[in-house]
């Protein structure tokens, strides 16, 4: 199991602006939790220690714990704040070798709520740093999306560098890199497919999302066994001092979520339960054919062992089913489900700056395609996965390691040939090491390496990393300049069709034996800034690809499937503006993109190759009513065109030329040589809340997906030469009560 | 700071100018303006065991019209790359068994041993060509036969990795009493061995001897018949059959089969142990 690394990265730093300090017990440490008056753990929160001879800084991790180490003896102003919250301001004395214990309740504060502060002695912004987004539960709350139940896909969708195919297929493409590429977290639980059927859900609701880190590349030694993007997502805790939940239906989702203290201040329960109800809105509402079912379940019991440890057991299970060719007679039918179980015991030393992590896990992902309401091929695979990390808090300067091992089971059946038929279990482990230092304020150097073997197949890997982000001086406004550049490798492969954006069956299995393993080295270079009361990004990056598997145009997904042996490339600048006023909110995400794939014969661009990606988010709040806009364009996928059709024959050696009419087979132009038609859609949102008796609060929407109605292609059906649509202009009202 | 009436009307105009942009035609031809070639497909293989060769021909259509089309009017020819023998094929319409029916083309000739067959379909507005090569015959050695209780007359045939297909060992035997002829053959499955760049096999001499005389009703004590030769035939198939499983990027499928009897000599003291002439 792969823990998380922004709770380590962003656990607790001290940064001393003061000299050089000779030996540890001259220096005091602080540590202790920050907690809201809901006794929720809050994450991110700066700790401040304000000396004669300078600061020192530390940021709380998930759980509320924070911990600053080699401060020198001495009396300082102590200042805890967080967006929301009331500061809290102390005075401190602290002796040398000192280990003193503080821990803070901090009470909300409306006024701070609903705009940008910008604590000018945020030492480390979680936000941007050389491909590292971090997301919080909170920024969903922006997004127009058609249902009360916020989503992480659907922010998702509206990153730049973040593109998707069409509205439907669970399909995620990160500055070039295939869905399997990709690496999904859900409280450090792998999960193989969390997109749902529709896009812009997933199993990560708002409701019980703390923090995502989305590395779009250049990841850290921290995480490895893709050559991708990495979504790493760490789930609330759950209230730990009274009974909070809500109520949400829409066409797109009914949802609940309760969180609920278990002992009052030390053991909480959160869960939450969404399923669709578009088919059922689509046939009795408004007469459409949306044969899309998606649902989530997730549960999570967390409590706090001591002052300085806690643990917690996590559920997730979620199922997918439906016709991504939607409302036409062309069956694209596929279901999926996601199942994974987890647990994490998180402890901090009370007396060494040493913290330990240890988190095991089980995760299923299984999934068929049908035609004709029958199995036609089905897949699978079971992982068990365990991972013990350390981190070594010396000041300014920190050494995190671990060791993780996964042992993953495949099946699958593409077709009734006993070829067509595998199964093999693989283990896998390794080792990971990565200096996180920060020699000056604003200055973070993260080099490291990942070992990862195979020992059944004999494979392993040797994976140096490094990521960087210095401050620019000479720019007013506090921006920085970062970088990342690493080694993957991609040990399990994806059997997909990776040919048709509709068929996104995958089967998985390990790489083959002796046999080179897709590889990708990541480069990226970005300036950053948030310090003003907008946020600004822009990113360039490349990405080479070497040994990956693509079938051959015109084969079926089989066993024997022809995979072309492809090289080549992604590259691109990604860049991201925000703003926020009193009652309005902007947002404007723009990504330009390349990649290029050879086979050896030829480039060509892949399905998935979108060149021009813009987002923009429009909130507008008027009279309490909030009136939300979101438009996306992306320029036109590639596809290929048909030379012509013709009658593939039976061949019998006994037989020169029978009398068979034979299959009717495509003869495919130049692959991907032509491009679709550019997609873009209007999604308009309105709503507002009101408040209920005994704290409860109302809230009701009204929305319009595709506001326009614009036919936007997802694919051309080779079968019927027919062209498959996204979705069509669907209006719809959604309600939500929220209690606390 | 808060939104102005300008930035608002700016907004306004923008969601505007978006709703207006829903009429944009998003029309896709699946088809490429005009063929690439090869324009044609044919279908069949040349057969060295029989005179007449027959392929069906096909256009690339661009619709799914049902019934398929019976496109076109071809000259088909073919020319034996080397010799420059030139045969121009004959034109049918066959029924196929949906209904359909489809272009068949036919030449008599006897394709041979290592030569290579250009096929070219022509129409008004294309050309076709496409070629296959006829296996060469391998050569046969005959090895140390083998006697014991039973005689086996290893062989040998080089350039092989593995067994040839429909491999079968003809016997023409006479009958001294009235002298009549019989060619008798007998399937060999068995499947030998790979001996570095050649295959060989065993021909089960006494155990064929028994059969002959069983199947031609001859006691067991018999030695009149007579043994007038022993021949090996099997057939070659051209490096394009390799291909019959891997759909190719063109259509159609055009291959060949070589067709190949070898006689084997038989040691003349083996004779007298299978009881022949």
């Amino acid at each position: 199991m792969i823990a998380r690394a922004s709770l380590l990265l962003t656990l607790v730093l001290s940064v001393q602006s003061v000299g050089v300090q000779n030996a540890d017990a001259q220096y005091a440490t602080l540590r202790g939790r920050v907690v809201s008056t809901a006794n929720e753990a809050i994450d991110g929160v700066n700790v401040v220690l304000r000396g004669d001879d300078g600061r020192l800084f530390g940021n709380s991790t998930q759980d509320g714990f924070y911990l600053i180490t080699r401060i020198p003896a001495g009396r300082y102003a102590l200042s805890v704040s967080f967006i929301g919250f009331a500061t809290v301001v102390d005075t401190l004395t602290l002796e040398a070798g000192g280990n003193v214990q503080r821990n803070f309740v901090l009470e909300e504060d409306a006024s701070q709520l609903g705009q940008v502060v910008v604590e000018s002695e945020r030492v480390e912004s979680r936000d941007y740093i050389a491909g590292l987004r971090t997301i919080r539960g909170s920024d969903l709350d922006v997004l127009p999306g058609a249902s009360l139940s916020r989503d992480l896909a659907g922010y998702l969708l509206t990153e730049a560098g973040v593109v998707t195919v069409g509205d439907r297929g669970g399909q995620l493409f990160v500055r070039g890199g295939t869905p399997s590429q990709n690496i999904f977290l859900l409280d450090g639980m792998r999960v193989f497919q969390p997109l749902h059927l529709i896009n812009a859900y997933s199993i990560y609701p708002a409701d019980i999302v703390a923090f995502a880190d989305v590395f779009s590349s250049g990841y850290g030694a921290y995480y490895g066994g893709r050559t991708g993007a990495v979504i790493d997502v760490s789930t609330r805790n759950g209230n730990k001092e009274r009974t909070a939940g809500s109520l949400s239906v829409s066409p797109f989702l009914a949802a609940g979520h309760v969180e609920t203290p278990i002992i009052k201040e030390r053991v909480s329960f959160l869960a939450s339960v969404r399923q669709s109800l578009l088919d059922q809105y689509g046939q009795n509402v408004i007469s459409r054919n949306l044969p899309f079912e998606y649902g989530d379940r997730f549960f999570k019991l967390h409590g706090f062992v001591n002052e300085t440890s806690n643990v917690s057991f996590t559920v997730l299970r979620s199922n997918d089913r439906g016709n991504l060719a939607g409302d036409t007679a062309v069956s694209r039918e596929i279901g999926w489900s996601n199942e994974a179980y987890g647990a994490n015991y998180f402890y901090l030393s009370p007396e060494l700056p040493v913290l330990t992590e240890i988190t095991v896990g089980t995760t299923r992902f299984s999934t068929e395609k049908f035609e004709d309401d029958e199995v036609a091929q089905s897949a699978s695979v079971e992982g068990i996965d365990a991972s013990f990390n350390f981190g070594y808090l010396l000041g300014a300067y920190q050494i995190h390691f671990g060791i993780f091992a996964h042992t993953t089971k495949f099946r699958y059946e593409l077709g009734p040939l006993s070829a067509d038929r595998f199964r093999e279990s693989v283990t896998e482990g390794g080792f990971f090491a990565e200096a996180r230092l920060t020699p000056a304020t604003g200055w973070h150097f993260v080099p490291g390496f990942r070992i990862q073997t195979f020992p059944s197949r004999g494979q392993s890997y040797l994976e140096p990393r490094v990521r960087f982000s210095v401050p620019i001086p000479d720019l007013l406004g506090g921006w920085s300049f970062s970088g990342a550049w690493g080694i993957y490798h991609q040990g399990l492969v994806a059997l997909t069709d990776d040919r048709s954006v509709s068929d996104v069956f995958t089967a998985w299995a390990p790489s083959a034996q002796n046999a080179a393993v897709p590889r990708s080295i990541h480069y990226s270079l970005g300036l950053s800034t948030d310090r003003r009361r907008w946020r600004f990004t822009i990113e360039a990056y490349r990405r080479t690809i070497e040994n990956l598997g693509f079938p051959a145009l015109g084969e079926p997904l089989r066993v024997g499937t022809r995979l072309l042996e492809i090289s080549g490339f992604s590259r691109g600048v990604d860049t991201g503006i925000e703003r926020r006023w009193v009652n309005t909110y902007v947002r404007v995400t723009y990504g330009l993109a390349e990649t290029e794939y050879n086979d050896g014969q030829r480039s060509f661009s892949p399905p998935h190759d979108r060149r021009h990606s813009l987002s923009t988010i429009l909130q507008y709040t008027w009279r309490g009513t909030r009136i939300s806009a979101q438009w996306q364009y992306g320029s036109g996928l590639p596809y290929t065109q048909i030379n012509g059709l013709f009658q593939r024959l039976p061949v019998d050696a006994d037989d020169p030329v029978s009398n068979a009419a034979g299959e009717r087979e495509l003869l495919f132009a130049d692959s991907y040589a032509s491009r679709l038609p550019a997609y873009h859609r209007l999604d308009l949102t309105a709503e507002r809340d009101f408040a209920l008796p005994a704290g409860a609060k109302l809230t009701l929407q009204l929305a319009a997906i595709n506001t326009y109605d614009r036919r936007n292609w997802f694919d051309l059906d080779y079968e019927t030469l027919q062209r498959l649509n996204q979705l069509p202009f669907i209006p719809s009202m959604a309600a939500k009560v929220s209690f606390r | 700071m808060r939104p102005t009436r300008s930035r608002l009307n700016a907004i306004t105009f923008v969601a505007l100018f978006l709703a207006t942009s829903a009429g944009c035609d998003t029309q896709v031809e699946p088809f490429i303006d005009e063929f690439e070639a090869p324009v044609h497909v044919v279908d069949g293989f040349l057969d060295g065991s029989t005179t007449e060769q027959r392929v069906r021909i096909q256009k690339l259509r661009r619709s799914e019209e049902r019934p398929l089309p019976v496109l076109g009017e071809y000259d088909v020819s073919s020319v034996a790359v080397g010799d420059g023998g030139t045969v121009v094929w004959q034109d049918s319409i066959i029924t196929l068994d949906d209904g359909t029916s489809a272009h068949q083309f036919s030449a008599s000739f006897v394709p041979q041993p290592g030569v290579r067959y250009q096929l070219t379909v022509a129409d008004d507005e294309a050309q076709t060509s496409v070629s296959t090569t006829v296996p060469e015959a391998p050569q046969l050695s005959t090895l140390v036969p083998s006697v014991t209780t039973v005689v086996v007359q290893p062989v040998a045939l080089s350039g092989l990795i593995g067994p040839p297909p429909n491999l079968y060992v003809s016997y023409v035997v006479v009958e001294p009493e009235d002298g009549s002829r019989h060619t008798i053959d007998y399937t060999y499955t068995t499947p030998g061995r790979r001996r570095q760049t050649a295959w060989e096999f065993d021909v089960f001499l006494s155990a064929d001897r028994m059969r002959i005389g069983s199947d031609l009703n001859r006691p067991a004590s018999d030695t009149t018949l007579v043994l007038e030769s022993v021949s090996v035939h099997f057939e070659l198939f051209s490096p394009e059959w390799d291909q019959l499983d891997l759909p190719v990027r063109n259509p159609g499928f055009f291959a060949s089969i070589g067709s190949f009897s070898i006689p084997v000599s038989i040691d003349p003291t083996l004779r007298d142990i299978l009881r022949v002439k």
